[in-house]
């Protein structure tokens, strides 16, 4: 076989590459070649044509090429290869070789049949990535960049005002006045309450670019001229230093804000061992590939029965009472609040006795720490607000307090065992001069068939907000109705009436009592639970945002 | 030994299961849905005016009450007593319609709130007639969105009773719409619409 040229064998590797990449993306479907508009199919014909007559010129693609491979082999002798080929390949005594020079010998495509290679290779990319609606993105670009940073006037109405007789003159005055040609609109300004003309001081849409620029430089330039006087000067002088003075603080809150540093810092302590205990769920919280907002934002009612059940439960209790997003407002903020899984059983009482020690071994120290300074540079911020407030009374802007540290710090435990408590008791903490109230209450160890998690939800929102009650009076059930639980429990022992039924469930509310339908499951998957989970959950949540927030 | 250990595991994890009836299992909810389509299928037009007017009239007087337990209590009690009155053939299938209905009428102010309620009742002189039309534009969208959200094959009578089930499960709560109005809705839309278009209305 005669050995074929390099610029041959590179133009028809790429021909096949292009026409399978067209095809695997069905870019040559006949529907889709019929839908491109005259225009599309215009500019990808001129595209193809003149880049691929471009690339046949510069690559000067007309000469015959200066290597050329080929193959030989077979019965052939080793020592019949051509003394100037370079070996490529061999396998099983045939050779792939790679030869330069001897064009008389080698093949090459013909110089009309190079071109016309390129330009369909040029044709396929350009059907790839020119459509209608890239078409249609490119024509609008030169208008729309004209257009961005601009901002235009309203389109005028009938203005009735200026319909009587005597207010018909205000129109071309109230025109200049939007041009900048008059200072003040003097007789013509509209007589409302507020006495305010409504006129607009953006871009008209008739208004030519250089005249709009123009406009706005001569505002700018009368702006800096109130500005120069003496006492402005000196007003902003004071302003600076005062700002210079406060740098780092304004630096350092322009960068929490900037990342979005936490605001609050919450911690639970608990003796459950962590749920995320393999290598893959360690190594995916640890790069947060698992985002616990969105873990949160689809979850069932219930957490579904199984082993390890206590940290499941609570996992998804937590989830429930504060982060679910179906229930609004939100309570908390998943990446401000930190479980602290495998903890003692007495880490409340640890926490007392030796906070900083206790914190630092659990990696909650410098969270807490950063939150409090957090607080604290919003307080010195504030009160340089309102010194600049002083300066100047005319721009004072409303300020808000920050949280006080015992709203946007918290500490919790809660610690499961064989025995439960239905209150929480509070023990004095104090770090870095802050006092804080760390709360401890203890649930019984759930079961794995899923029951008892009832009450991790109630255990849990009588430790996080303190002060929380619910009774029948913020619930969803009804006052009047109320049937004993063994009359209602009976009452699903036939099938008879399987749907009307249960709507006594309504009048059923799973957090006032009402065990028995905790055990029974199939009750559970059609109990309505948003009507009770989500009356729970929202009691739960303004009881908890009197108490706990963030910066 | 082996099978000691296993009834003591067994026992351990769900005692109270295994001695409390369930009469709410996935398999029980679909032959129930099933049943309930079937019936509908088998009784005419007629007597599913008659008994939808029968029980619309007892939710509005003997059985009207504030509380949804009181007044479903007293509409299973009179369905029961209606229901002992036919034969026994047909028992069965009275009970399901009526369930169907009961529970449609107790759901009504979830599909029509008392505002739009009373939009209807202002614009309209027949507004029964109104409310009816209402909820069925109500129930039809509900029975569209079953319909966009199955595969073709499940929506064959074989699977019909499964697809509403597990659709309804899925928008039980997120719309503040219980299970069982769901599927009393779709079933009661699927179930007339069949007679609405052998009757030609």
């Amino acid at each position: 076989m005669r050995p074929i040229g390099a610029k041959t064998l590179m133009s028809l590797m790429l021909l096949g590459g292009g026409v399978a990449l067209t095809i695997g993306l069905g870019v040559l479907r006949l529907d889709r070649l019929q839908h491109l508009t005259p225009w599309v199919a215009f500019l990808v014909g001129s595209f193809a044509t003149l880049a691929g007559s471009s690339v046949f010129s510069f690559w000067r693609l007309w000469e015959k090429s200066e290597y050329y491979f080929g193959t030989t082999g077979g019965h052939a002798r080793a020592d019949s290869m051509n003394p100037d080929a370079s070996l490529m390949l061999e396998q099983k005594k045939r050779r792939l070789t790679l030869s330069r020079g001897g064009r008389k010998h080698g093949v090459d495509l013909p110089p009309f049949l190079q071109r016309a290679v390129y330009i369909l290779i040029f044709l396929g990319l350009g059907l790839i990535t020119i459509q209608n609606r890239s078409f249609a993105l490119l024509v609008d670009f030169p208008e729309k960049l004209a257009k961005s940073g601009n901002e235009y006037c309203e389109e005028a109405q009938p203005d009735e005002d200026y319909e009587a007789p005597e207010m018909q003159g205000c129109r071309l005055v109230v025109r200049a006045y939007e041009l900048g040609y008059k200072k003040s609109l003097g007789d013509c300004a509209r007589k409302t309450e507020d006495d305010v003309p409504e006129v607009c001081t953006l871009r008209q849409h008739d208004e030519p670019y250089l005249h709009y620029s123009w406009r706005l430089l001569t505002a700018r330039t009368d702006s800096l001229r109130d500005i120069a006087n003496r006492d402005e000067f000196h007003k902003l002088k004071n302003q600076f230093e005062q700002k210079v003075d406060h740098l780092e603080s304004l630096v350092r809150d322009q960068r929490d804000t900037v990342a979005a540093n936490p605001r609050a810092s919450h911690h639970l302590f608990t003796n459950v061992r962590d749920p995320r205990r393999t290598l893959t769920q360690k190594a995916a919280r640890l790069l947060s590939l698992s985002n616990c907002v969105e873990r949160y934002a689809k979850m069932p009612h219930l957490a579904p029965a199984g082993v390890r059940p206590d940290a499941r439960f609570l996992d998804h209790a937590l989830g429930q009472l504060l982060f679910n997003p179906t229930y609004k407002p939100v309570g908390g903020h998943c990446q401000e609040f930190t479980v602290h899984w495998d903890a003692p059983k007495d880490a409340c009482q640890q926490l007392a006795d030796s906070p900083e020690a206790f914190l630092a071994e659990n990696d909650a120290l410098q969270p807490v720490r950063r939150v409090l300074a957090r607080h604290r540079r919003k307080l010195e911020l504030n009160e340089l607000a309102l010194a600049l407030d002083k300066l100047d009374a005319d721009d004072a802007q409303p300020h808000n307090e920050p949280a006080a540290p015992e709203r946007i710090v918290s500490f919790q435990c809660f610690v499961v065992g064989k025995t439960s408590t239905a209150k929480a008791r509070d023990v004095d903490v104090t770090l870095d001069g802050y006092s804080f109230a760390a709360r401890e209450i203890h649930a019984q160890a759930a079961s794995a068939n899923g029951q008892g998690q009832i009450e991790f939800l109630q255990r849990l929102a009588t430790l996080l907000a303190p002060g929380f009650r619910y009774g029948r009076l913020v619930s969803r059930e009804s006052i009047i109705a109320q049937q004993e639980h063994a009359t209602l429990s009976s009452q699903y022992d036939n099938v008879a009436f399987s749907l009307t039924k249960l709507e006594f469930l309504r009048d059923a509310d799973l957090f006032l009592g009402n065990q028995w339908i905790e055990r029974r499951s199939d009750l559970l998957q059609v109990y309505p639970f948003h009507l009770h989970l989500q009356s729970f959950v929202q009691v739960f949540r303004r009881a908890y945002r009197v108490k706990r927030g963030r910066l | 030994m082996r099978t000691f250990l296993l009834a003591l595991v067994i026992l351990a994890t769900s005692p109270t299961e295994l001695l409390a009836k369930a009469t709410h299992k996935r398999e029980q909810r679909v032959a129930y849905i099933a049943g309930a389509l079937a019936a509908l299928k088998r009784v005419s037009a007629h007597e599913l005016a008659n008994t939808g007017n029968y029980f619309y009239a007892m939710g509005r007087n003997k059985c009207r009450s504030s509380s949804a337990s009181l007044r479903a209590s007293c509409l299973i009690e009179t369905a029961r007593q209606s229901c002992r009155q036919t034969d026994n053939k047909k028992r069965r299938d009275c009970a399901l319609i009526a369930d169907v209905i009961m529970t449609n009428r107790l759901s009504e102010k979830r599909f029509i709130t008392t505002r739009e309620r009373y939009e209807i009742m202002k614009n309209h002189s027949d507004y029964k007639k109104q409310m009816l039309e209402e909820l069925r534009r109500r129930y039809a969208a509900l029975a569209t969105e079953l319909a966009m959200s199955q595969p073709k094959e499940m929506l064959g009578d074989g699977e019909l009773a499964a697809a509403i089930d597990g659709y309804c499960l899925q928008v039980a709560g997120a719309r503040e719409l219980s299970w069982q109005s769901c599927v009393a809705a779709i079933v009661w839309f699927i179930g007339t619409s069949e007679k609405e278009s052998e009757s030609g209305s």
